[in-house]
């Protein structure tokens, strides 16, 4: 198990240890969501562990797909303007629609969905800027934004998509070539690096939720 | 090639770097601005309280004024007036005895005696001569002399000494205010007023009726309401709190909490 998974453990394990103050708070939903995400790590690791097949990207791909409709479901929960909502919330057929596409017509199964991974990338960024500035132009907020459990998530998600845009883009070259070798060392590097800033900031979100004990997320 | 696949990797790396230094950048630009919006914000508010204190301050300048001007007219001019007018009234009935004149010399009697203590009621200056707990037994006493009432004032006679002047008066008019309430709506016959240090830096003052009680969100949304809504004002002013707890059929509490 790589240093990455125990922070999504440890997410997970602090979701489930302050359900008690999460379960009024739209972010409950972490909950379940993190247990997949701990599965889907989990199982990835038997079939590299026990080589029960060569490559796992299908199962990585549909995760994937997944946790960006989880993401964007979330900010159409936490957006305060209706038209923002309304775009967060289409946003989830329309990479449904890309990533049935992409599978269908472009990189299929035997390679990693970058194109659908990279075009939720772009709105994941998006959304989080635009989340960051409603909040700065609210008038009616007066708490700290680090007392804030969504602000601590939203800074999850804008570095780690942002910070995977240029090794997801180059992902297929480097595992390619000549490159396979220290490419992969890189990508798990990279990618390892910003799970951990993902789950840390996950953990701090819950955590505050916590100390808060209020419901204004 | 090994130079270029190093190279290769090296630019991934620092691409990469970079990406995250602009999103970190951007993240600190958001803090900055939000924090500055906040402190903004605040201020504003600050500066919106100062403002309404000022204003309560002066209307509650002006009606003090006002209350001692009529408190004056009241006992220098229309007391006198009836003074003169029952000296007239007794030389009258020593010329022409009558049992009228006497029913008129008793009700000019009970009317000065009643506006000389609305004339107290009215003027501030007891407080600054009694204090305001002697005030407030005297009002008690003033009430209870309608035979309506029992009343009974709990507190120790220095236990308000921490408040000014100032305070002590708008707790004076608070309390007023609540005492006509409990008198013009509360069916009450037994008025209790207790004040003791439920800390050492707060102090505790109970006004209680025994009533019917009232609705008090419903009264707070009406606009018959005001009167309690300057008790909370007023209570805003000297750093005090007041909570109410109304029962409908066992009367009312309302609790004066007033910071040192």
């Amino acid at each position: 198990m790589s240093l990455d998974f125990y922070f999504e453990f440890l997410s997970f394990a602090l979701s489930i240890l302050f359900f008690k103050q999460l379960k009024n708070a739209a972010i409950v939903i972490f909950v379940p969501f993190l247990f997949l995400t701990v599965l889907i790590e989990f199982i990835g690791w038997c079939y590299h562990f026990f080589q029960i097949a060569n490559k796992n990207y299908w199962l990585f791909n549909l995760f994937t797909s997944f946790e960006l409709i989880f993401y964007a479901y979330l900010f159409s929960i936490h957006f305060k303007h209706a038209i923002l909502k309304k775009i967060a919330f289409y946003f989830i057929p329309l990479l449904m629609l890309i990533s049935i596409l992409n599978y269908t017509y472009l990189q299929g199964t035997d390679h990693f969905h970058t194109y659908t991974l990279l075009f939720g990338s772009f709105f994941m960024v998006i959304f989080c800027c635009v989340y960051l500035y409603e909040l700065i132009i609210n008038d009616t907020h007066y708490e700290n934004l680090f007392n804030q459990p969504f602000f601590w998530i939203c800074i999850g998600i804008f570095l780690f998509y942002l910070g995977s845009v240029i090794i997801n883009s180059l992902f297929e070259y480097m595992l390619s070539n000549e490159l396979l070798s220290r490419g992969n060392n890189l990508y798990l590097l990279i990618t390892r690096g910003l799970n951990m800033v993902l789950y840390t900031s996950f953990s701090i979100s819950f955590i505050l939720c916590n100390r808060n004990k209020k419901t204004y997320y | 090639m090994q130079q270029k696949q190093e190279d290769l990797l090296l630019t991934i790396v620092i691409a990469t770097l970079f990406f995250l230094l602009i999103g970190i950048f951007y993240l600190l630009l958001v803090f900055m601005f939000y924090q500055k919006q906040r402190k903004n914000k605040l201020e504003k508010e600050e500066m919106k309280h100062q403002f309404e204190q000022t204003m309560l301050q002066a209307q509650l300048e002006i009606q003090e004024n006002t209350l001692n001007y009529i408190s004056g007219e009241i006992h220098d001019n229309i007391g006198q007036i009836l003074s003169l007018t029952r000296i007239n009234l007794n030389i009258l009935a020593e010329s022409t005895p009558s049992e009228t004149l006497n029913k008129i010399d008793n009700l000019l009697g009970k009317a000065i005696r009643d506006l000389r203590h609305l004339s107290h009621n009215l003027n501030s200056s007891i407080l600054l001569d009694l204090g305001i707990i002697e005030a407030l037994s005297q009002l008690l006493q003033q009430i209870e002399k309608t035979g309506k009432f029992k009343t009974e004032l709990i507190a120790n006679q220095s236990i308000l000494d921490f408040i000014s002047t100032d305070n002590s008066l708008i707790l004076y008019r608070m309390i007023q205010e609540l005492l006509n309430n409990i008198i013009k709506h509360a069916n009450a016959t037994q008025i209790t007023i207790s004040i003791k240090m439920i800390d050492p830096k707060i102090c505790l003052l109970t006004v209680s009726d025994d009533g019917k009680g009232f609705d008090i969100s419903a009264v707070l949304h009406q606009k018959k309401g005001i009167g309690l809504r300057h008790i909370f004002s007023r209570a805003k002013m000297i750093n005090a709190t007041v909570t109410i707890h109304s029962n409908k059929p066992t009367g009312t509490n309302i609790l004066i909490e007033i910071k040192k």
